[in-house]
């Protein structure tokens, strides 16, 4: 029976042109959006591509810098884009790309879309994942809104509950054509999105497969919660014209005016220092010392003391390694446990406005389509912090490595001065981000997946128990 | 059977039915006449358990609508005043939909030979019911409703829109089923089909029965007489 409805209304629906017209117009709309992340991408992809070789260029031009002079002059590290991120781009586009590294201080990754006065920052950002999120839901709004309150309203809903038909077949039949349409439409984007890939090339791993599946189904799941709560307006509310009424009220609440509250909210309750405020925290600390009571001048001669311990010797000229090296790599390593405090810290805020933002995803679905997008794309905020964690890292690694290198490569003289070897810096490698699987996404998002599910069985809930009090008659007798 | 026990209705501060009790029995014909707003279409559509009495007992062939709305529907033919159908499918289309979701399958030319019996053109079976006049959508209602073979057949202003000779054919199609031993309740304001095809005739006013007669025992103009006399001494 449900079938037979579901079949009905696909009809229906397909002989409504406007209709149509509209699932057309999303269709059109998403695979465009499909098509310009695919664009983009590459054009980002070759950009950055020409960046690393013209930074390996000159980091293997480097002839006569001492190692330390080399950890002054520095390298960049570019973020790569995560192959989903033309589904959606998340915060990436907000987000700096690139993070030039170097000797005693952390940058922060710069050079954001956002900052650089593109389109982005007029008309916002244009990919699926807002499309599918945004737009659809009130695509299946305007279409469903009438589902039930227009055959009510001409009183083919009678003269189907005359024949036998259970209310809540009438809705399931209607909810799930509708959500058939959704599915379609999340169907022809992951296929347009596969076959461009393969077109540029780009290898279909297991996990962006799953990734795949795991965004196409938490659209799916929201745009299912979507259909049957329009639908069961539709048949709750006595006319079509307040049907519509309450499901636009409702979308502007949800997608509109609730995530801005509750990201100005979480900012409130947990506030993040700016960037200079940070930065000149860092400072202070490394200067001063964390606990504020071990200054770095104090920190040097500390350590002076501890290598000529060590060495046996009395004299920093008497010692068979360059004391400058130790020294550096031991401000650096200070500097990291600074950066690591106070990125941590930053990140623990972080984190917690998430959870302010996850929370009341159990009181908007939407906040948890979105968050469940951005993550399966690997474009959320906790995928960017793995950027700058891995930078940070590699940046470590490379001061360390010169640092070593400035302290033992050479030898010292008779007169008691260093002499410097001739150093291949060639032989240090590049940076090499290492994706997060989509364990790393399910980890973080549990939370909205377990808000999605709620809603999801509140309205399967509502439209199976709730058809009791459905006007099956319009207003009057 | 089709019964109402002593069954109130109101839309807010308007009693629309007060007490009303109605008996219709197997193979009997009632017609339910009366002015608009006297509570005919409120009577069919708690037979129909479209809505809930206030209090009372609303029963089809010994089942408490309200209690059982699904097990009464089962035993119950609905033909309203004006017949909605799929626009996009043929009068054929429709009705082999409408007989699936009651559970019913028939086969093709059982389906045209029930559009036929109720009076559609059979040049008009295959064409989609968005063409179709009042009329003939009204037609195809009716083969939808009596193709059930309920034992109850409720129909709300059936003959409104229809032709002289379509209605003359329904009056004669109501007569058969209720021959074949269904209740039948017509709701209707006109007389001369009421005289035609009902055994009884009730007269509702303010939501109350007001006058039972035998329509076989009158002239058309002695019930429209009838008729209009009740109206003026309860105005």
């Amino acid at each position: 029976m449900i079938f037979r409805l579901f079949l009905l209304e696909l009809r229906s629906i397909r002989s409504d042109g406007r209709l149509l017209a509209l699932v057309a117009v999303a269709l059109s709309i998403l695979l465009l959006s499909v098509w310009i992340g695919a664009e983009s991408q590459r054009v980002v992809t070759e950009g950055r591509t020409a960046a690393m070789e013209t930074s390996r260029q000159q980091w293997e031009s480097i002839d006569r810098l001492s190692a330390h002079g080399v950890g002054h002059y520095g390298s960049y590290v570019y973020k790569p884009n995560s192959p989903l991120s033309t589904l959606d781009s998340g915060v990436m586009p907000f987000t700096g790309k690139v993070v030039r590294v170097e000797a005693h201080v952390q940058n922060p990754p710069a050079h954001s879309d956002a900052a650089s006065w593109s389109s982005l920052v007029r008309l916002g950002a244009f990919d699926a994942g807002t499309i599918l999120a945004h737009l659809l839901p009130l695509i299946l709004a305007f279409t469903a809104f009438s589902s039930v309150a227009r055959d009510r309203e001409t009183g083919l809903l009678r003269v189907l509950v005359a024949q036998g038909v259970p209310l809540r077949s009438v809705l399931w039949g209607k909810s799930l054509a509708y959500w058939f349409l959704s599915l379609l439409l999340v169907g022809a984007l992951i296929i347009a999105h596969i076959a461009l890939g393969q077109a540029s090339g780009e290898p279909l791993t297991t996990d962006i497969k799953t990734r795949l599946m795991l965004f196409g189904a938490s659209h799916s799941l929201h745009l299912l919660i979507v259909v049957l709560l329009s639908v069961w307006i539709s048949a709750r509310v006595s006319d079509s014209r307040s049907a519509l009424m309450i499901l636009m009220i409702a979308w502007l609440v949800t997608t509109v005016v609730l995530p801005r509250v509750t990201a100005e909210l979480s900012s409130q309750i947990f506030p993040l220092r700016s960037q200079i405020t940070f930065e000149d925290d860092m400072k202070e600390d490394r200067a001063k010392g964390l606990d504020g009571h071990n200054p770095r001048d104090e920190r040097r001669d500390e350590v002076r003391q501890q290598v000529l311990e060590e060495y046996g010797v009395e004299e920093v000229r008497q010692l068979p390694v360059n004391i400058g090296g130790i020294l550096m790599q031991k401000d650096e390593e200070y500097g990291n446990q600074v950066w690591d405090e106070h990125f941590g810290r930053r990140h623990d805020t972080v984190r917690k406005q998430i959870g302010v933002v996850q929370a009341i995803s159990f009181l908007d679905p939407f906040l948890a389509a979105r968050g469940l997008s951005m993550a399966f794309a690997g474009t959320d905020q906790f995928h960017d912090a793995q950027f700058q964690r891995q930078s940070e890292n590699y940046r470590r690694d490379l001061i360390k490595a010169l640092n070593d290198l400035d302290a033992k490569a050479g030898k010292r003289e008779a007169n008691g001065r260093w002499r410097r070897e001739k150093i291949d810096y060639s032989e240090i490698a590049d940076f090499q981000f290492e994706p997060q699987t989509v364990d790393f996404a399910l980890k973080h998002r549990w939370p909205e997946i377990a808000a999605l599910l709620t809603w999801l069985i509140a309205s399967l809930a509502l439209l199976h128990w709730g058809t009791r009090r459905i006007p099956i008659v319009g207003t009057g007798r | 059977m089709i019964e109402t026990r002593e069954v109130r209705k109101s839309y807010g501060t308007t009693q629309a039915l007060d007490a009303l009790t109605l008996t219709v029995n197997p193979g009997e014909v009632l017609g339910l006449l009366g002015p608009n707003g006297a509570g005919k279409t409120t009577t069919i559509h708690l037979l129909a358990g479209f809505l809930q009495p206030d209090s009372g007992s609303v029963i089809i062939d010994g089942i408490d609508v309200v209690k059982n709305p699904d097990g009464a529907r089962g035993r119950l033919g609905y033909i309203p005043e004006n017949v909605a159908l799929y626009p996009f499918l043929s009068a054929m289309e429709n009705l082999q939909h409408f007989s699936a979701l009651a559970g019913l399958k028939f086969r093709r030319d059982e389906l045209a030979k029930k559009l036929v019996t109720s009076g559609l053109a059979s040049d008009a079976i295959h064409r989609p019911v968005s063409t179709f006049s009042k009329g003939m959508r009204q037609k195809v209602g009716i083969a939808i409703a009596t193709s059930k073979e309920a034992k109850a057949l409720v129909l709300d202003e059936p003959a409104s829109g229809l032709d002289p000779h379509a209605s003359h054919e329904l009056s004669m199609l109501v007569r058969k089923v209720a021959d074949e031993g269904a209740a039948v309740l017509m709701a209707t304001h006109d007389l001369f089909r009421a005289k035609e095809s009902c055994d009884r005739v009730v007269i509702l006013q303010d939501g109350k029965l007001v006058q039972e007669l035998d329509p076989r025992s009158l002239t058309a103009n002695d019930l429209e007489k009838i008729y209009l006399k009740q109206m003026e001494s309860n105005a």
